[in-house]
């Protein structure tokens, strides 16, 4: 599919301008106020500078670097553990027809409709039980409950517009099984795993409410220290960490962008080929 | 050259309680250019890829030149299919997909450039070794398909529907490189069509398969003169069959009694009387004709088509159309069966 190059017009830009402005526009004074130490009406700049907010978080005593640590490995097993789940159902949903297939569809997505906090208190009473309460595999494993319906959704799209006989037709000239997998069947799925695994990661690590519940307070992760934080009322403090928080989700954006623009997902399976 | 022959092949999918193709037994020439003909869902795709390995076989053996090869994994076989919708790996371009197997095969990169730029010459292609797949017509790329497979010098090669997807025209020019590059490379070839025209136009023998079974395996041309069974004579578009007692070379229909062709196979006693419609004449009275009154009458340019009835029966006959004598429907004319173009299958 081609799309037409048109030379944007005054308006067009007026538009795309608006939207920057009021999209970035609000995110300023978060950059400024981690360096502030009085900032007050009408000035336009803080009267007195510092750097006290990153010295707090430097600080092992706040926490900060440990949450910041736990969200990061949490976040990375619940994607890789995720991958590795939603990828093969995927693969099921997607291509393969059997019977009670609408009722697994259901219970794959039913975590992304019914609110977590319902369930979570069932699981919580089961992980006390298994001794996983408060402790980061079972943060981990609870976090999996809204990842992973992601991930098999994302994947299952890809699979139903992927044509297995691009696979055959690399045997049938000379590719071995292994280099099948690697030449021919990931590329072909890859954009569908990085769209999905960025919805897991970003879940994971903004997950406030799973986090709490099953990690019981001992499991620090960002969200935690941020909701704190954010009654407080210290803005310095609250505007460093918002910038923590916010950085893993611009960089994936950065790394990511070119698999969620149209062009690419629709080479996904190779479907409109 | 390589021979393939297939013994009491069998093969039933997992989950399904019927065959998909049962006790095969096929010999392929070396060299041979032959047609897996069948409506879809025969078996015949499903055989194409048990020569290729792609599928396992349930029962029975595949082998090449006499020597079995039901475990050699496909990219072992030298066995290259080309499907149907081509497969152009969409991230590769022309060059690329061309040389795809060369590179499998780990051929040095200034040979594989060579061979990739010698082949794309012959067919037709030479300079577009940069484009990509999406910037190729349907013919285009289904001989980017054909020169990828090729380039391998594989010992077999398998087509899949390969002129289904193409325009009227097209088809004739892609049938033209087929048989050239069967005759070049002298490569035993084996095409699936459901398209009886397809299988006539490409193959020296085709192999009739309907429900998972070979029923007949023969020159195209005994499938008009010669169909083993109704269904087949029917299959090749010829739906002339009418039933008759046989005794002698006398054959006794509604229509009348009809002189055929002494030392046609079928025995004496109940038969079916099978005429292709271009066989028939309108003509004169005179012998094995009968009168009947057309029904219809279709103007189709080169030819004119006659439906007509006799005894119950619609016949079909087609004529050139600068030789009629001018009949229209409602009209009684005489009909002609000529003696030799009459076969008969046994019931």
């Amino acid at each position: 599919m081609d799309i037409e190059d048109t030379k944007a017009s005054p308006l067009h830009w007026i538009v795309y301008i608006g939207v920057i402005v009021s999209v970035l526009g609000p995110l300023i004074p978060q950059f400024i106020w981690p360096f502030a130490k009085s900032w007050f009406f009408p000035d336009l700049l803080p009267s007195v500078w510092s750097v006290r907010a990153w010295e707090y978080i430097a600080n092992p005593n706040s926490q900060v670097l440990e949450a910041v640590w736990n969200s990061l490995v949490i976040a990375v097993l619940v994607t890789c553990i995720s991958v590795l789940l939603g990828v093969p159902a995927g693969k099921a949903l997607g291509m393969y027809r059997f019977r009670g297939k609408g009722l697994v569809e259901l219970f794959i997505l039913a975590p992304s409709i019914i609110p977590g906090l319902a369930v979570t208190m069932g699981i919580h009473v089961v992980f006390i039980r298994l001794g996983l309460s408060d402790t980061l595999l079972g943060v981990v494993l609870v976090h999996l409950i809204p990842t992973i319906p992601y991930m098999t959704i994302s994947m299952s799209g890809i699979f139903a517009n992927y044509d297995p006989d691009f696979e055959e037709q690399a045997r049938s000239l000379g590719a071995s099984t292994f280099k099948t997998f690697f030449i021919i069947t990931l590329p072909a799925i890859f954009p569908g795993i990085v769209t999905g695994a960025m919805f897991a990661f970003l879940i994971s690590w903004g997950q406030y409410l799973l986090t709490v519940l099953i990690g019981g307070g001992r499991v620090i992760t960002l969200p935690l220290l941020l909701f704190s934080f954010a009654a407080s009322r210290d803005n310095a403090f609250m505007s460093a960490l918002s910038i923590i928080f916010l950085l893993p989700a611009i960089i994936i954006l950065f790394f990511t962008s070119k698999f969620l623009s149209g062009k690419s997902s629709s080479m996904g399976g190779f479907g409109t080929i | 050259m390589t021979s393939i022959t297939l013994r009491k092949l069998c093969k039933t999918y997992e989950g399904s309680k019927h065959p998909a193709v049962e006790n095969f037994d096929l010999e392929i020439e070396p060299g041979e250019l032959v047609a897996f003909l069948g409506p879809s869902g025969c078996g015949k795709t499903t055989t194409l890829k048990m020569i290729a390995g792609l599928h396992s076989v349930t029962r029975g053996d595949v082998l090449f030149n006499g020597v079995r090869v039901n475990d050699i994994k496909p990219e072992r076989r030298e066995v290259v299919m080309v499907y149907q919708n081509y497969l152009l790996f969409p991230y590769m371009n022309v060059a690329e997909n061309v040389g795809f197997g060369l590179r499998m095969r780990k051929t040095p990169k200034d040979e594989t450039d060579r061979r990739v730029a010698e082949i794309l010459k012959l067919v037709q292609l030479e300079g577009y070794g940069h484009r990509s797949s999406a910037q190729l017509s349907g013919g285009q790329k289904q001989r980017v398909a054909l020169a990828r497979a090729l380039v391998i010098r594989p010992k077999i090669l398998l087509l899949d529907e390969p002129l289904a997807n193409l325009d009227a025209h097209l088809r004739d020019e892609m049938r033209d490189l087929i048989l050239d590059i069967h005759k070049k490379f002298e490569v035993t070839t084996v095409f699936v069509t459901h398209d009886q025209e397809e299988a006539v136009l490409l193959a020296d023998r085709i192999a009739l398969i309907f429900d998972g079974k070979l029923v007949q395996y023969s020159h195209s041309k005994d499938f008009y003169e010669k169909p083993a069974s109704e269904r087949i004579s029917r299959f090749f578009g010829n739906g002339n069959i009418i039933e008759g007692t046989k005794a002698g070379t006398t054959v006794t229909t509604g229509s009348g009694a009809f002189q055929v062709r002494p030392g046609l196979p079928a025995a004496d006693g109940p038969v079916q009387l099978v005429i292709r419609p271009e066989s028939i004449r309108l003509s004169r009275e005179e012998s094995n004709s009968f009168k009947a009154l057309i029904l219809k009458k279709i103007y189709m340019g080169t030819y004119t088509r006659y439906c007509f009835e006799a005894d119950g029966h619609i016949w079909d006959t087609t004529t050139e159309s600068n030789e009629i004598p001018g009949y229209e429907a409602g009209d009684s004319a005489w009909f002609t069966l000529p003696q030799d173009k009459i076969w008969l299958i046994e019931r």
